[in-house]
């Protein structure tokens, strides 16, 4: 997490100006790639001929042993080599060590290397930036948050096929998530946040505003104050976490992750209306725990008519998390 | 809040409210930000669009800046009539005031643009 927050204050004034159309962001990731990949091959290049140098090392000390050895043989009233034999037998381990050592410098570049060739041609989604230094009630984006954001940079070329017009992201707390969305989708779809704490709600539409982007917040139990079937795209990183029922109450921070039985009540709540509130063709992304039950959930929305597919997963500390998609029968 | 925001609001969750919809405006400050302009998308989201409820809020706010009353034929190819939608659906922005169920009265405050649709327990 501190890595994925580190990565985007090197690029705050980029971000601010137009997070959307970016084009300097994209420079400068070629430019970087640039940079790293002949620094990589040059590394790689050196690498391999030490290795094959310290090779021909390995063969002449070889070489000295045997010629040393027979000299000793063959001069049994001369000097006394074995020492010397001993020392350059020493040598030579000590040669095999480093050669095994550059051995394996050499496959972590293979790996460098080929992650290099892969991330290339791929979209490098950053976090947006959030600042919730005057919201202390506010959830701040935690490894469920990367993990969502992760889910939506594998689905990007799947969001963009099914072009939603209007997208809204439930409990959005920082807001991180629904920027993020809109640094993909652009000025081609409409953004939605709702928030049962007001103060979720006012950094959510402070993150859009940090980002450039136009998220529109309305202060609201789930989508309790929309027209029904609006949405395109549903977000939900709901209150997961497994508790008693009554720590489900008021509108702070508790709200942000109090899940009550199972962890499931809240989500239970949207998944049994989903089919009100989803579009024709709607889809709905939602975080959930594996202590939620993921078997049952996926029945349930079976019997609802939904599929469940599971995007991505991650274990972090002791919390296995999922990231699943809900989409209607045909 | 944006025009495009309130067309989609409704106080149906209240309790003895049937419809709920379309929620009154009473605006105190309303600010016009300049938002990119994608007319494609602008095109398709007037489908989904309530317009007669669109037009009466942005009169009833003083922002109708020559928006037709009615929707006008092959509206995805008018420039001129795209622009003004997207004026009126995205670039203006009620900051501060209320929204007024049509039913109960119930008024929902508005404060830095954005607004407060929380009910109490005895409303649900």
């Amino acid at each position: 997490m501190d890595v994925d927050s580190e990565s985007t204050a090197t690029s705050i004034d980029e971000n601010t100006e137009n997070f959307c159309d970016n084009p300097t962001r994209d420079t400068l990731a070629e430019g970087l790639m640039g940079l790293i990949k002949p620094t990589v091959d040059q590394l790689d290049e050196r690498v391999r001929a030490t290795r094959i140098s310290q090779l021909e090392l390995k063969q002449c000390i070889e070489a000295l042993c045997e010629e040393l050895k027979k000299i000793g043989e063959s001069q049994q009233t001369g000097v006394d080599l074995d020492n010397y034999v001993k020392k350059l037998i020493n040598a030579k381990q000590r040669v095999t060590v480093l050669s095994n050592i550059l051995q394996n410098v050499q496959d972590r570049l293979n790996k460098v290397h080929a992650s290099i060739e892969k991330e290339t041609p791929v979209m490098l989604l950053t976090t947006p930036d959030y600042d919730l230094s005057d919201y202390p009630q506010v959830y701040e984006p935690g490894e469920d948050t990367f993990l969502f954001l992760d889910a939506l940079e594998m689905e990007v070329d799947f969001l963009r096929s099914i072009k939603p017009k209007f997208a809204v992201e439930i409990g959005s707390g920082s807001g991180v998530v629904i920027a993020a969305l809109e640094a993909i989708l652009e000025n081609s779809c409409a953004y939605f946040a709702t928030d049962i704490n007001p103060e979720a709600c006012a950094a959510t539409a402070n993150t859009s505003l940090l980002n450039g982007a136009c998220v529109d917040c309305v202060n609201m139990d789930l989508l309790g104050g929309f027209k029904r079937n609006l949405f395109d795209l549903i977000l939900f990183n709901p209150p997961y976490v497994v508790t008693e029922s009554e720590e489900i109450a008021g509108f702070g921070l508790n709200r942000a992750w109090a899940g009550g039985v199972n962890g499931r009540e809240i989500t239970d709540r949207l998944l049994f209306n989903l089919d009100n509130l989803l579009a024709s063709g709607g889809v709905c992304y939602m975080v959930l725990l594996k202590q939620n039950n993921i078997q049952e959930v996926r029945s349930i929305m079976h019997k609802n008519k939904f599929n469940t597919e599971l995007v991505v997963d991650r274990r972090h500390r002791g919390e296995h998390l999922y990231v699943v998609k809900f989409t209607r029968f045909f | 809040m944006k025009l495009l925001t309130h067309n989609m609001l409704t106080s149906k969750c209240m309790k003895a409210v049937t419809v709920g919809y379309p929620l009154g405006i009473n605006a105190s400050d309303v600010r016009v930000s300049e938002v990119d302009f994608n007319p494609d998308f602008i095109a398709k989201i007037i489908p989904k669009v309530d317009w007669a409820v669109l037009w009466n809020a942005a009169e009833s706010i003083g922002q109708l800046e020559g928006l037709p009353k009615d929707i006008v034929e092959n509206y995805e190819n008018d420039h001129d009539f795209l622009k003004k939608a997207h004026h009126v659906l995205l670039e203006v922005d009620i900051i501060n005031g209320e929204l007024i169920c049509p039913e109960t009265g119930r008024k929902f405050p508005i404060s830095n643009g954005i607004p407060n649709l929380l009910l109490n327990e005895d409303e649900v």
